[in-house]
């Protein structure tokens, strides 16, 4: 009875030690980074119907999985997603994150190191004056996770913008 | 992930509970499992959460004789439980980041501002004076910690790297500009996050340098497209610099004209892709600026001339081949003028409608002819007519202010386009389909049209004072390409759907015109 009292504290106590070694290894990711590579974006009309405007993501160096998420300025909510689609809870939280309450439209892929290059399609909702010169601006964040445990990963985030001229 | 440690926590006291009984106690294990539940339970008490379970039972502790060592640890395991139930990242990393903001010490010498970039960042000004210095370093540590426990940001988009110099050591801090939900500032080389609002848009302030014109002194060109050269200005400062470009030939020497009344030697290579700054610095340009640099490059490219040529507006693409001659012609008694149609086969005469003296015909594909009519000058008519059913003509449009010059007529003879004159502005009309109604191409100052093929228009508008050159795809039925032109365009003709059109400009008393051609793959190109 008191052997197997002692080998469950010892047990605990060791799990209990993992544990708090592994919050400090995750919170020691703050004060590192990846070296990471930039990303390349481009935009350009869809030949089928120039109203859409397609915009490629690629990433050059993968190394596992990631996520890209692609928001308009400030929430203006001037755009349609031609790609947007039902997330699931965990992107869901992902979004959470870093969106502000007042964005409600977004794209948030999901890829790998076999997919180094992501499309997606904006649409204009609303009628655009061909000759407006102000930037339609874009935010785009490249989120990688890191995991040491099979516990929640963190995220390195890189933040970039595009912009959308009217007329390509 | 801390109620893991709580729960490792309570598995642990219970343990002990059974293991480290001194003393015989009635309801032993039934007083600590309370002693230690009731001591996690917490209640917020003026605003701080308080172990308010915990300090219910080191009061009974007190009254308590047997077991104190167990129920004493039994306490502060509550408390402990409390802790982590109440305590966020968030109530730890905040005051430790306002600690790391305390790095920033006022007393600073300098203050370098670079642009922050990838491979090199870019000196942009100093600030020596000590009062500056202050005012930047006191916004500065006015900034808000941005918590996040399981996420880290690294700014990469466009913003300023400061480098604040003490007499001993060195701080940097990257500022971008502030988005909401997300951190703008960075300290130091942990990339610390914090948020301010205030702080970009100073050093913007601060940073005001602006790109008043790009000259190319080889051939007298200047491009002063504002929207243009700003874009340009922000592609050298942000754009990422490039390496293995020791193919690229700089062909190119201009010169950057700043608000600040210093000049940039830039050199760009053939249509616009790089550009060299110094030995070393090279830049790929955006393939959009790159495109539009290429163009205003061209459209500047204007000759002194001694007087600027008048052009006739020209409308007709190509005149319909037939037999049919048409005619306005006076009445017998010379008063009544009508639109005629004569087989010049068979030398008969037709009248296919009455028309005034200011009445004008354009012959499109057999058997339609266009007949444009005046009755006033606010008081214009177009007329559609198929001379095989001329009582069943239509009217295109009728009563409005139309300038028989603002017609132009596609390669086909098919599809016609026409402007009306409202009192303020015009509106283009382009008729596709001759019983449907006509499509309204665009509104505003229309200057002008012309059919460049059967498929695309032209046309010259004026909008906030800049002049644009639009074509716009009529199966598409959207303006595709605009492009600023430095000056008054005028249509000259069109040969092999090539559009000739002329460039003119009054600049400090001189008087400039160029000749250009553009084809139906939108380029443009300089006729000598």
């Amino acid at each position: 009875m008191k052997k197997s009292i002692a080998i469950t504290k010892i047990t605990i106590l060791s799990v209990l030690t993992v544990y708090i070694v592994y919050i400090i290894l995750f919170a020691l990711h703050h004060f590192t980074a990846p070296n990471f590579e930039e990303m390349n974006i481009n935009v350009s009309s869809n030949v089928q119907n120039p109203k859409i405007q397609d915009v490629i993501i690629t990433i050059p160096k993968v190394s596992n999985k990631y996520y890209i998420m692609v928001f308009e300025e400030s929430g203006a909510n001037c755009w349609l997603y031609c790609s947007h689609q039902e997330y699931d809870k965990h992107r869901q939280k992902i979004a959470d994150s870093f969106l502000s309450k007042e964005t409600n439209n977004y794209i948030l892929i999901e890829g790998n190191k076999k997919s180094k290059v992501n499309s997606i399609q904006v649409q204009p909702k609303y009628p655009l004056n061909y000759i407006a010169t102000k930037k339609n601006t874009f935010h785009v964040i490249y989120i990688t996770p890191n995991r040491i445990l099979p516990f929640s990963p963190f995220y390195y985030c890189l933040h970039n913008e595009f912009y959308i001229n009217t007329l390509n | 992930m801390r109620y893991i440690i709580i729960y490792g926590i309570i598995t642990l006291m219970i343990i002990y509970i059974y293991t480290k009984q001194n003393e015989y106690e009635k309801f032993y294990i039934t007083k600590c499992m309370s002693y230690l539940f009731i001591s996690t339970i917490h209640s917020v008490i003026i605003i701080i959460e308080f172990p308010l379970g915990a300090a219910i039972m080191s009061l009974l502790y007190l009254a308590d004789k047997k077991n104190r060592a167990v129920k004493s640890k039994l306490i502060i395991g509550g408390i402990i439980i409390v802790i982590l139930s109440v305590l966020n990242y968030k109530d730890i990393s905040d005051p430790l980041q306002k600690l790391y903001l305390n790095k920033i010490k006022i007393d600073a010498v300098k203050i370098e501002v670079y642009t922050n970039n990838n491979i090199t960042n870019k000196y942009l000004f100093s600030i020596t004076d000590q009062k500056d210095i202050s005012k930047w370093l006191s916004t500065l540590k006015e900034s808000t910690s941005y918590s996040s426990w399981n996420y880290k940001f690294i700014p990469k988009n466009e913003g300023y790297m400061l480098k604040i110099h003490y007499p001993s050591k060195e701080l940097s801090v990257v500022v971008t500009k502030e988005i909401s939900n997300l951190p703008n500032v960075f300290l130091n080389k942990n990339d610390i996050p914090y948020t301010n609002k205030a702080i970009f848009d100073m050093i913007n302030e601060y940073f005001s340098i602006t790109p008043l014109i790009l000259q190319v002194p080889s051939n007298q060109t200047e491009i002063t497209n504002k929207n243009i050269i700003e874009n340009l200005w922000d592609e050298i400062l942000w754009n990422n610099e490039q390496s293995n470009t020791d193919k690229v030939n700089f062909t190119i020497k201009s010169i950057i004209v700043l608000s600040n009344k210093t000049e940039l030697e830039i050199n760009f290579s053939n249509n616009f892709t790089y550009l060299k700054i110094g030995e070393k610095q090279i830049v790929k340009l955006s393939d959009d600026l790159s495109r539009k640099l290429n163009e205003q490059y061209i459209l500047s490219q204007l000759n002194v001339v001694s007087t600027l040529t008048d052009y006739t507006p020209v409308h007709i693409h190509t005149p319909a081949q037939s037999t049919m001659k048409y005619s306005i012609e006076t009445d017998e008694f010379g008063r009544n003028y009508s639109l005629n149609v004569t087989n010049t086969a068979t030398n008969v005469k037709t009248k296919l409608h009455s028309t005034s003296s200011k009445g004008e015909f354009i012959e499109l594909k057999s058997p339609y002819v266009l007949l444009y009519d005046e009755k006033s000058p606010d008081q214009n008519s177009l007329m559609l007519i198929n001379q095989n059913v001329p009582d069943k003509h239509r009217y295109i449009v009728n009563n409005k202010r139309i300038s028989a010059n603002s017609i132009a007529i596609c390669p086909k003879n098919i599809k016609f386009t026409y402007t009306i004159d409202n009192s303020n502005s015009s509106s283009l009309y382009l008729v596709n389909d001759y019983y449907g109604p006509p499509i309204t191409i665009a509104n505003g100052n229309i200057q002008d049209s012309l059919f460049l093929s059967d498929r695309l228009l032209v046309y010259l508008i004026n909008s906030d004072n800049n002049n644009f050159l639009c074509i716009y795809d009529t199966e598409l039925n959207r303006t595709v390409k605009y492009v600023t032109v430095p000056g008054e365009a005028h249509f000259i003709r069109i040969e092999d759907n090539n559009i000739i059109f002329s460039i003119q400009k009054k600049e400090n008393n001189l008087l400039k015109e160029g000749i250009f051609v553009l084809n139906t793959s939108f380029n443009f190109k300089k006729i000598d």
